[in-house]
């Protein structure tokens, strides 16, 4: 192993500062602030056109900022030309030199950075070891499959041990079982290097899978940042409570302590959120903190929604989805709907159409400001 | 299946057969041994060869015709790969008015090319001189490598170029380590095609060449006004052997683009 990458080598911290990025009058990104601990995996989340693309290109150069600046290891990258950033990055379409072997794409780099023979040779097979690809070495890209091209481009963005990694959708173009096998690759990779990654994806299970933290991104701003499980559990808005992971949603107002729906009312004092301000806001439990039982079960004490008792709403089953290890239920509420997972243990609690019962436990509802009112 | 199959055959043969047998007709014509140019020929010989060859006006519009070629061919192809990549790059009016720009002089008829030119050397004293040649000549070839080159460039990956960057590269050395090779089918058919363009221009050469410097197809023509003498069926076949060679490598290296995509 060379010194450059002893496995204990730590990437360096990327600060975001104001960073503005507009095409004539359109504004693609706006004051996106953030910063990246050294060595951490960060995830940019986002529908297209949100935004994370155009931020990760304005940190890798391709584009030039209007406004902000970037810093890495505490140096500004933003009057850096492209050339001398000294990054590391991974492309959706590989982007593999078609005109080189595996070994001559992975030299590449270490070649521009004007390195001796031998040195070239100790990183390219370490590179290549770290990868599995080794007996590869003297194949063409066009001889290599989807997920030993991906490889490759790895190999090639790790070898001279850049301090920052930057992944652009590098899996969306492999397969449900590529994908997963090396998301667990470039895991381990990120692991032994140290080194720092910025990673964009439109795929939320992969962003959950992943990440240290993730930067969810809409509309050309950041929306929330937080780890994979303060996003799921406390989404601050409606727009990241849809995008990552799936949910019921019930509309409503909210006053005092108190959320009002078409369904009755419910007090909030022991959710997780019992927020200051009042006006149109959205009701959101998580699928699996839901309990679905056929209407004519009998509703939980205190079925009012009064009080810190289970609360529990009616509704229609609008479809049932079989996943294997549960049953997912779409129900339609009044002022509301979304999925509600069920374990499957044999039965079904009623067919398409059916009337049924949900109920949860009061600490588990979320009340979220409505932005479309 | 195989009767619409034999159907086409029947066509499109007697039309291929059509299309080159007068220029075949020339080859036998240069193996005669008689001293006009009749068909078919009586006696097989090489005399009208060693005349080619051996005769100082002959050869040495070959050779200038060769140097031309070489020279045109390399400066088009530097000019030609560069405008279509700059085209490559660009969209809206300004693409369109410079693609239209760089295609003219396929369009124009080569005499009135010919006659602007002239007007223009003879005050410039570029008439009858090499740099002359080059210039008009390059003129005419600089289309076939523009859209050649354009073609190869639509499905290029501009992720490569990305990658080469981030890599360490500078533009110019991304631009001839990784842009391009990824392009070289197309350069070099832009290449072989602004050769030829060159070797074959007769009516544009004739204006501007002079008794010191002619190229091969100016040396014919101007022959076959004086003397017809089946030397010119030799020079004939030279011309044809080294532009069909060059045209046979294009055409190989087209397929092999399209088969490497």
């Amino acid at each position: 192993m060379s010194p450059e990458h002893s496995g204990d080598v730590t990437g360096a911290a990327l600060q975001l500062r104001g960073v503005t990025k507009r095409f004539g009058s359109f504004t693609a990104i706006e004051d996106i602030s953030l910063t990246i601990e050294p060595g951490e995996f960060v995830t940019f989340l986002g529908p297209s056109g949100s935004g994370k693309t155009t931020t990760l290109n304005c940190i890798a150069g391709f584009e030039e900022v209007t406004a902000g600046e970037i810093l890495l290891g505490g140096n500004s990258l933003t009057s850096l030309p492209i050339h001398k950033r000294n990054l590391g990055m991974v492309f959706q379409g590989y982007a593999l030199f078609p005109h080189m072997t595996v070994e001559k794409n992975i030299a590449y780099p270490l070649k521009q950075r004007k390195l001796p023979r031998a040195a070239i040779a100790r990183d390219v097979a370490f590179a290549l070891e770290t990868v599995g690809l080794t007996e590869f070495k003297d194949r063409m890209p066009t001889q290599l499959s989807g997920g030993q091209r991906q490889r490759v481009a790895l190999a090639r963005a790790i070898c001279f041990g850049p301090p920052l990694l930057l992944m652009d959708e590098p899996l969306s173009a492999l397969d449900k079982a590529l994908r997963e096998q090396l998301q667990l690759e470039i895991r381990r990779i990120h692991r032994e290097l140290g080194t720092t990654v910025v990673f964009v994806t439109h795929d939320q299970d992969e962003a959950l899978a992943l990440s240290d933290r993730i930067v969810v991104f809409d509309k050309g701003r950041i929306v929330q940042i937080g780890t994979p499980r303060e996003l799921y559990q406390n989404p601050e808005n409606v727009f990241v409570s849809e995008f990552v992971g799936e949910s019921v949603m019930i509309a409503g107002s909210y006053a005092d302590g108190e959320f009002s729906t078409e369904a009755g009312r419910f007090s909030t004092a022991a959710a997780s959120s019992s927020p200051q301000w009042s006006g149109p806001a959205q009701m959101m439990i998580r699928p699996e903190r839901i309990g679905i039982a056929g209407a004519e079960a009998s509703a939980p004490a205190s079925g009012d929604g009064s009080g810190d008792a289970v609360h529990s709403v009616r509704g229609v089953i609008e479809d049932i989805t079989y996943v294997g290890n549960a049953v997912k239920y779409r129900v339609g509420l009044p002022g509301g709907g979304g999925i509600v997972r069920s374990q499957d243990i044999g039965g079904t609690v009623g067919d398409i159409g059916a009337p049924v019962r949900l109920s949860w436990n009061p600490a588990d509802a979320r009340i979220l400001a409505r932005e479309d009112a | 299946m195989r009767k619409s199959r034999i159907a086409l055959y029947a066509f499109c043969v007697p039309v291929a057969l059509w299309l080159v047998a007068p220029t075949l007709v020339v080859i036998p014509l240069s193996f005669t041994a008689d001293r006009s140019l009749a068909f078919p020929p009586r006696e097989f010989s090489w005399r009208w060869y060693e005349s080619f060859f051996s005769s100082s006006q002959w050869l040495g519009g070959l050779l200038n015709s060769l140097q031309i070629g070489l020279l045109v061919a390399i400066i088009a192809t530097v000019l030609g790969t560069l405008a279509a990549y700059g085209l490559s790059r660009v969209s809206g009016f300004r693409k369109t008015f410079s693609n239209s720009l760089l295609v003219l002089p396929m369009l124009v008829p080569s005499v009135i090319f010919g006659v602007g030119l002239y007007a223009l050397f003879l005050r410039m004293g570029l008439v009858g001189t090499l740099p002359g040649f080059l210039i008009a000549h390059t003129m005419l070839a600089l289309p076939y490598v523009v859209v050649n080159v354009g073609a190869v460039l639509v499905s290029y990956d501009r992720q490569l170029e990305r990658a080469a960057w981030i890599s360490g590269a500078s533009k110019p050395k991304a631009f001839l380590t990784v842009t391009v090779p990824a392009i070289m089918p197309g350069v070099a058919s832009g290449f072989l095609f602004a050769f030829i363009t060159s070797f074959d221009e007769v009516i544009v050469s004739m204006f501007i060449s002079n008794p010191y410097l002619q190229t091969l197809p100016v040396r014919m023509y101007s022959s076959l006004q004086r003397e017809v003498d089946p030397t010119i069926a030799a020079a004939a076949s030279v011309i044809m052997t080294i532009t069909t060679a060059a045209a046979l490598i294009a055409i190989f290296a087209r397929t092999r683009r399209k088969a490497d995509t």
